[in-house]
Formats: C-alpha cells, structure tokens, sequence
C-alpha cells in the first residue's frame, strides 16, 4: 500500500475516535461534576432534579460559550475564507464581476435558518391549535 | 367569572409514596429527614399549573368550577420539539461542513504528504472542539434519551470520515472548487446563526431557567473569546 493512502486510512479511524471523544465529553464532565459520591440514591427522580439545576452553573454557561465562539470562529475564519478562496475566479458570476457571492450565499444560509425556525413555531402552534374555528 | 391560578406543588406525603420503600431506606441513612423530602420535592414534574375555572354557580348556591392541570407539562414538551429542532439543525451544517473537510484531506496523493500529516492533526482538533460543542447542545436537552445520545455522537463522528472516504475513492478524477465554494458559504451562513443566535444569545439571555447572574458574565465572556481565538489560530493550518 503506498504511503499516503496509508496515512489518510489511518486518518479515517484517528478522526473517527477523537470526534467521538470530544462529542461525549462534555457529558463526562457534567456527570463527574455534579453526581453525588454517594451514587446509591441515584434514583430517576433525583437525576432529573440535578440535571434541571446543571445549565445554571458556572461551568456548563462556560462550556457552552466557549462552543459558541468555536463555532462563530469556525465560520468566519474555516468556512467563509475557504470559500472566498474558491469562488475568487468570477467564473460563476460573469456578467456581474466581483459580486460578493460568497458573502450573499452566507447570508441566504442565515436568513434561511430565520424562515424555517419561525415557520416551524408557526405549524408546532397550528398542530397545537387547530380545533379552534378561528384559527387566523 | 373568577380566574383562580396557583402553582401546586405534589405535597411532601405524595411526593414520599412515590419513591419505592428501597430507596427511602437507603436515603434515609445519609441525609436528615428535611433534606431529602425537599429533593423529591423539587422535581419539577411533580409541579403542575392548576387553572381553576368558577363557570357558574348551582341550584345549592356554591360555585361549579373547572380545573385544567398539567399546563406545564404541555409547555414543556412544545420546548423540548424546539430544542430537538435546533440540535438537528445544528448537526445537520456541522455535517456538511465535516464532510467536506473529510473530503478535502482524502483528495491529496502522494505528493503532498506532509501536508497530509498536518491535516491529520488539524482536522482531530478541529473535529474535536467541534464535537465539544455538539455535545454541549445535546446535555442541553434534557429528556433526550441515552440511545439517541449516542446515535447524535455517532453520527457526528461518522462524518469526516465518510467524506475522507469519498475523496479516496474520488481522487483520480478531478472536482470543481465552485461545488465547494457555494456548499462551504452556505454552511458558514448556517454556522453564523447557530453560533450566534442559537447557542450565544440563548446562553446569555436566558429566561427559561435562572437568569445569568453578575459574576457569572465575565467568566462567560473570557470562555467565549477563548474559544474563539482558538479556532482562529486553527486556520493557520486548516
């Protein structure tokens, strides 16, 4: 086997396990963190109770605004600079040269994702309502 | 017509019949009595918003009434439908994303090894705080259950790969930059939203539990640039 396909072989189970990890690890910290050390009365009950009471604290608010510029740096610096690259030729808008077109398909994503989370709080309200006869 | 709203909460006697005799044995060792009534207690499904509704008043001079309960349940589930929403949205951009980064390291032959090797490690970071942050939006969630846990991570884990898969197999034919351009800026749109809107502005403008206290802010705000400049410096060579 030649070496660079071994290299991206051994990439695919390398990437695979450490996406794994780092998914399930928030999950660790949270149990280790806030499980009782006497994990005897860990009954349903008490899980839920505790669980309600993780996102207040301190370490879970961190966490998550740590992901949070994460994924805003993911997109500014990884994604949208990659693609500037790639769509730098104009070859796609010929008649326009030098439309921002990375730039507008970014914002058709986000107002995208606007539209569909309120057509969805939309249908969730007429699922939940539509026996009332004047519905609009 | 009088509105009588009041919060009930499952009285302490109830809230005891409830648990089995085994576990109040085993609870009553460690804790004084107080203490361990107030955790079963507090268990927010025992709490139920009872409307009680006087829509009249009968031939015997005393009100008839009508009472709904269990309001809060039905709030509860409506967030739990939007929650799941956001989490599917979420996965579904950090997806397309992976697999074309997959993709981009499974493309390259034998000529660009060492640049194979960086992208080896650039990607396991990458993936990994990305996976960090999926998996702090799932513990978010809190009813969902330990099997689609698993699913998500899994599933999520599966996607670098498959597209590194992909760009083995496709890698003596050549693809065209324009595909990957307009996928990456769309998902950079989607990531923007989340990122902001859905997991930033969510965190700091709380209203469905306790709000965020002064203290707290700081801390918050030093973790986000945190993260932020560490994907920054990512993309020197990602």
């Amino acid at each position: 086997m030649e070496q660079s396909l071994q290299l991206r072989v051994v990439a695919i189970f390398e990437i695979f396990i450490i996406s794994a990890v780092g998914a399930y690890l928030p999950q660790y910290i949270i149990e280790q963190t806030t499980l009782k050390k006497d994990s005897e009365v860990t009954v349903a009950t008490e899980v839920n109770n505790e669980s309600q009471q993780i996102s207040e604290t301190l370490l879970f608010r961190s966490l998550k605004c740590f992901s949070g510029g994460l994924v805003v740096a993911v997109a500014f610096c990884h994604l949208l600079a990659d693609s500037v690259g790639d769509l730098s030729d104009d070859s796609l808008v010929k008649g326009t040269p030098g439309f921002p077109l990375t730039m507008s398909l970014a914002m058709t994503g986000v107002i995208f994702l606007v539209c569909l989370e309120q057509m969805t709080v939309v249908a969730l309200d007429m699922v939940d309502n539509y026996n009332s006869s004047n519905y609009w | 017509m009088i509105i009588i709203i009041h919060p009930t909460i499952g009285s302490t006697t109830n809230c005891i019949e409830q648990l089995p005799p085994a576990i109040i044995d085993q609870s009553d060792k460690g804790k004084p009595q107080d203490d361990r009534e107030n955790d079963a207690c507090d268990n927010p499904s025992h709490l139920h918003l009872q409307i009680t509704t006087e829509i009249g008043i009968n031939q015997q001079q005393q009100p008839v009434t009508v009472t709904t309960v269990s309001v809060a349940e039905d709030r509860e589930k409506k967030t739990f439908k939007k929650q799941f929403l956001k989490l599917i949205i979420f996965e579904f951009s950090v997806a397309l994303h992976s697999v074309i980064i997959g993709f981009n390291l499974g493309i390259l032959t034998t000529a660009d090894i060492p640049e194979i090797k960086i992208l080896m490690v650039a990607l396991g970071f990458h993936q990994f705080f990305e996976g960090f942050s999926l998996g702090t939006m799932i513990i978010d969630i809190q009813k969902l259950s330990w099997n689609s846990i698993i699913l998500f991570i899994i599933a999520f884990a599966l996607t670098t790969p498959i597209g590194i898969l992909i760009g083995i197999l496709t890698s003596s034919t050549t693809t065209s930059d324009h595909a990957n351009g307009v996928i990456n800026a769309l998902a950079g749109g989607f990531l923007i939203y989340a990122g902001l809107v859905e997991i930033l502005h969510e965190e700091f403008a709380r209203e469905t539990s306790k709000k965020v206290s002064i203290q707290q802010r700081p801390v918050m705000c030093v973790s986000m640039i945190l993260g932020a400049v560490f994907m920054a410096i990512l993309a020197i060579w990602a």
